[in-house]
Parts: C-alpha cells; sequence; structure tokens
C-alpha cells in the first residue's frame, strides 16, 4: 500500500524499517480510506483503523525495510474489515456473500442530476482526470451502492490498483472468482454513472 | 476467421476492459466493436468508468479530530517517543 507508486515501494526496499510516526503519517489515511470503502461507514472505518494501526504498531520490527510492508498492510486492512463486517452481520443479519446478488440489478441508478462526468477519451490515462469534489462524491455514492462482496474485489481492484490474484489471497477466493466479482460490479457502476456522463449519445 | 457474437463478445468482456484478451482473438473482438455499435458503446462506457474510477485519490488526509482520537488509540505519544527511541537505539 504505497502511497504514490513505486517510489515508496523501492525506498521500503532498502531503506531500514519504518518508525511508527512514519507509518502513522503515511498509511494511516490509506488504511482508513480502504476500510470506508469497504464498509461504508465512518465509525466501523476509524474502529478498523485503529486495530490495525495498533497491529502495526507492534509488530513493526519484524520488518527490516521489506517492500513487503505495503502489501502487509492492504492484507491485514482487508482482514479487519471482513472480520469487522461478519460481527456486524452476526448481529443484526445484514449483507450476505450471496444474499446481496440481487441487489446488483434491483435499485435503479440516480437520475442524472446538476452533477456531470466528463467522458474520458480512449487514450486518457487515470493520471489524465481530474475530478472535482462533487464529481468524487458521485463515484464515492455509486460504489457504496455496490453489495459488499462485489464492492470489496471493486476497491481492491479498480480504486486499490491490486491484481486479481493478489484479491483473490486476500478475500479467499479463486481468480475466477474475483473476475466474475469485477465484471459484475463493473457493468453495475457502469449503470450507475452512465447517466451523468456527458455525451450521452457518443459512447465511443 | 469466424466473425464473434455479441454474446462471445460479452464473455470476454472482462478480459477487454483489463487488455488481457489472447493474441489470437484480439483482431476479431476489433472487427466485432468497429461494426457493432452495441458493444462499441458497452465498452467504451465501461473503459470510461473504471477511468475516472482510477482518478478517485486513494485517500484524503485525515480529519483532525479522526487524526487525534487515533492517535490517541495508538499510545499517543508514543508514536513520536518511540521514534526517538528508535533513532537513540540505532545510534
Amino acid at each position: 500500500m504505497s502511497t504514490d507508486g513505486s517510489t515508496t515501494t523501492t525506498a521500503l526496499a532498502t531503506a531500514p524499517p519504518p518508525t511508527p510516526e512514519v507509518v502513522f503519517r503515511e498509511y494511516a489515511p490509506r488504511i482508513y480510506h480502504l476500510a470506508r470503502r469497504m464498509l461504508n461507514n465512518d465509525a466501523d472505518a476509524e474502529d478498523v483503523t485503529g486495530e490495525v494501526l495498533v497491529q502495526v504498531v507492534r509488530k513493526l520490527h519484524t520488518f527490516r525495510g521489506d517492500s513487503a510492508l505495503p502489501t502487509w498492510l492492504h492484507r491485514v486492512t482487508v482482514n479487519a474489515a471482513l472480520a469487522h463486517r461478519a460481527k456486524r452481520a452476526n448481529r443484526a443479519k445484514h449483507e450476505t456473500a450471496t444474499g446481496d446478488d440481487h441487489l446488483l440489478d434491483a435499485s435503479p441508478a440516480d437520475p442524472p442530476g446538476a452533477v456531470r462526468l466528463t467522458r474520458p477519451k480512449a487514450h486518457h490515462t487515470p493520471a489524465d482526470v481530474v475530478l472535482a469534489g462533487e464529481q468524487r462524491a458521485l463515484i464515492e455514492a455509486a460504489i457504496a451502492r455496490l453489495p459488499a462482496p462485489y464492492r470489496d474485489v471493486f476497491v481492491l481492484a479498480d480504486v486499490e490498483g491490486l491484481p486479481n490474484p493478489d484479491i483473490g489471497d486476500m478475500l479467499g477466493l479463486s481468480v475466477a472468482a474475483v473476475k466474475s466479482r469485477l465484471h459484475r460490479a463493473r457493468l453495475r457502476m457502469r449503470e450507475l454513472l452512465a447517466p451523468h456522463f456527458e455525451n450521452q449519445g457518443d459512447d465511443r | 476467421m469466424t466473425p464473434l457474437t455479441c454474446d462471445q463478445l460479452n464473455d470476454l468482456l472482462g478480459d477487454i476492459l483489463d487488455d488481457a484478451v489472447e493474441l489470437h482473438v484480439r483482431a476479431e473482438v476489433e472487427i466485432h466493436l468497429g461494426v457493432c455499435p452495441h458493444c462499441g458503446g458497452l465498452v467504451a462506457a465501461c473503459r470510461a468508468t473504471i477511468t475516472v474510477t482510477r482518478a478517485l485519490p486513494k485517500c484524503d488526509p485525515l480529519p483532525a479530530d479522526l487524526e487525534a482520537r487515533l492517535r490517541k488509540r495508538c499510545g499517543g505519544d508514543s508514536l513520536a517517543s518511540h521514534d526517538r527511541e528508535g533513532a537513540s537505539s540505532s545510534d
């Protein structure tokens, strides 16, 4: 879980183990936002972030400038978020791994409102796209509407940028299952965001 | 070369979006996308959705009150003092 890509990862591979303060400053926001996207709840995300940070501070001495730290932080955060959700589900039989499937097709997309998204050109990369605050909120709200099992895969793949095999390891899924859930989540995200894209008649 | 059907294209959609279509199928996909407005539109819309999603910042700075609570939970000042101990022990 590097903050800005390979530079941090490379630095971690050669540097001494990061101090707790450095880990807090560099990784606490990433841990919190990943947990928040997975759990759709600020208080739950705060709980998970606290648990993860305590674990990290306790075990940090085992990392000797190891570039595995970002990967480990991802894994610990995902595990903590899943455990948190499972505890909640036990209390209030909410989202389950299979029971949410129909929700992918059930709820209608928002009607096109004031928030518009500029459709990226085919050659554009994410780095070419600048999102205003309201556009970010729109996309975050669409992600929040995905059922949990699909949202987990979508967030890890298309927000965090993790490869499918790593996601499968973290979630206990086969790569085929990851690809299947990601496929359905992307189709649902397309439905949810389509009314907001400019140039509706020009999909190419 | 047998033309792809829309159903076959749909089956390949995940690989298309991940640029993971096998080389020998790629030309057939391009041909289909060139002549089928429905599939062409679907792929373009999915790509646009993925691109804007990947443009989301992975995180924002923590609000000050949240940061304070998390620091307290992690031991408060011990985070920084841990740093000072680590620095002195490594000297």
